[in-house]
């Protein structure tokens, strides 16, 4: 198993969250942004830690969640029979290239040099998984600050959970589309080529991680629910709307490094609320609708005397019982439902 | 509701509405999918056949399908009662759906588009369902049963 050592920031963040928008970094009062679409921000942390059993106490003291195991992270990630993935290298001249490596985001590619490497200590960790409780982008921020693990590799997933105002039916199902798939893959280029992101985040990013393949139009069957698709583990998952309401965003790894990590959350933030202000996530559906009425000519016709026959064709056609001098009160054109009281309302009309 | 919507020929047995019976749409305000049916022209014309627009039920006078709901998440298709509903608001026949309260998951775009093109079956199954009927009806006296017939 690889594991990689993380650089965490030296305390938790304490800058401004706004209350409109959720960003950090300005108050309300200075925010041009619109009220957002996103209602809460949840984030499974996905990695390895020193000491699990303390960092649980102080989860579940603050009323967090204390986590759960995650069998995926003790996937082999090497895929070299040679060393099984388990080199790590001392930032030589070509770790950028073929290993994990403790001085960049670089991962394994492993055409074995593990034999010219110094293997870095790694002290005994535990996988684990802890997820947040779901709440504003700062508090997200703040509550990753607090449980970041100590170690990552290539499997563990930061991956962000976003639920929606209203319901959220809309928005997801501008998420669930080619325009937003294109737009996504664009702004992460943008943003990875921004921070100078190296390693396992150009793999996701490209579908090269088996956890995160790219979302595409083939992955839902024809009139099914945005949330049955074929598979989980993509990019962006529906399906987790049939468990939490949510759109599961996978893409993310676990960054060694802290400042990214929280960079990266808050990009995921930005696009999908960029998105949500752009024209082609508005749904403007209109019907193919007939223009005006159908013809509407009187097709049926139904006469009778004296009372109306109980067996008559027309449904809520009833006997009505009539005691009157013979007076003829001429021919009615009324709504087929509407027989029965129109019906019983020219009688005694016609009774007058 | 306008009164000038609909004209009625009562020599040719024709009605002619000025505007669409229906126009339907969906569109995404905020995070919610809301289908908008305006059916200002389909209320007003069955108000002229003589259907009461606001049942006792918000709904309009013996409306289709009393059991059905306004939508079929199953088949994913407009039912005509969706068409046959009357709102609170000024404008009563301007209906508003929120697709969250119809559908347990989001639905895709493709899917949306298939549920409006449903509307123009669920029209035709409201006029359908109010079709005039021509009724000529006579009244006469009862003829009192005579002592000779069988009881």
């Amino acid at each position: 198993m690889s594991v990689t050592k993380t650089r965490k920031l030296p305390e938790p963040d304490k800058r401004m969250t706004c209350s409109n928008c959720n960003h950090v970094g300005h108050k309300s009062p200075t925010c041009k942004r619109p009220e957002g679409v996103i209602d809460k921000v949840g984030i499974e942390i996905e990695g390895f830690w020193i000491n699990l059993r303390a960092t649980q106490t102080v989860a579940s003291d603050k009323g967090w969640s204390a986590g759960s195991g995650d069998a995926s992270l003790m996937a082999r990630d090497g895929g070299c029979d040679e060393c099984n993935g388990e080199h790590v290298c001392d930032g030589g001249m070509d770790c950028a290239t073929f290993c994990t490596c403790s001085m960049c985001d670089c991962e394994a590619d492993c055409p074995c040099y593990a034999t010219t490497r110094t293997r870095e200590s790694v002290p005994p960790c535990n996988p684990w998984e802890f997820q947040t409780k779901p709440g504003s982008l700062g508090e997200q921020i703040r509550i990753l600050q607090v449980l970041y693990p100590d170690y990552t590799n290539s499997t563990a997933g930061m991956h962000v959970h976003l639920s929606f105002r209203d319901g959220g039916h809309g928005a997801a199902t501008a998420l669930g589309d080619q325009k937003f798939f294109a737009f996504w893959a664009a702004r992460w280029n943008a943003w990875g080529k921004r921070l100078a992101v190296k390693g396992q985040f150009w793999k996701r990013l490209k579908g090269e991680n088996k956890y995160t393949s790219v979302n595409t139009m083939n992955d839902w069957s024809i009139n099914k629910e945005l949330s049955n698709t074929v598979e989980r583990r993509r990019q962006i998952n529906f399906q987790s709307w049939t468990k939490h309401s949510t759109v599961e965003f996978r893409l993310l790894p676990m960054f060694r490094d802290q400042k990214v990590a929280i960079s990266a959350v808050c990009e995921l933030v930005s696009i999908v609320e960029d998105w949500m202000l752009s024209p082609d996530s508005m749904l403007n559906l209109e019907a193919p609708i007939a223009s005006n009425v159908p013809p509407l000519s009187h097709s049926e016709v139904y006469t009778s005397d004296v009372v109306l026959d109980p067996q008559s064709p027309v449904d809520n056609v009833r006997v009505v019982h009539v005691i009157a001098p013979e007076r003829d009160v001429g021919v009615i054109v009324i709504p087929r439902v509407m027989l029965d009281a129109r019906v019983k309302k020219m009688v005694a009309d016609g009774l007058r | 509701m306008p009164d000038n919507d609909v004209t009625t020929d009562h020599a040719n047995n024709s009605v002619t509405v000025d505007r669409p019976l229906v126009h339907a749409n969906i569109k995404r305000e905020k995070g919610a999918a809301i289908m908008t049916l305006d059916c200002r022209g389909l209320h007003a014309y069955l108000e002229t056949i003589g259907v009461g627009i606001e049942g006792f039920d918000g709904l309009t006078e013996s409306p289709p399908g009393s059991r059905n709901s306004y939508f079929d998440n199953y088949q994913n298709k407009v039912n005509a009662r969706a068409l046959c509903k009357v709102g609170t608001g000024p404008e009563k026949s301007i209906l508003r759906y929120n697709l969250k309260d119809y559908w347990s998951a989001p639905l895709r775009t493709e899917t949306l588009q298939n549920i409006l093109a449903t509307v123009n079956d669920a029209l035709i199954e409201v006029l359908t369902h109010y079709q005039p009927v021509e009724l000529s009806l006579t009244i006469r006296p009862r003829v009192a049963p005579t002592m000779t017939e069988p009881f």
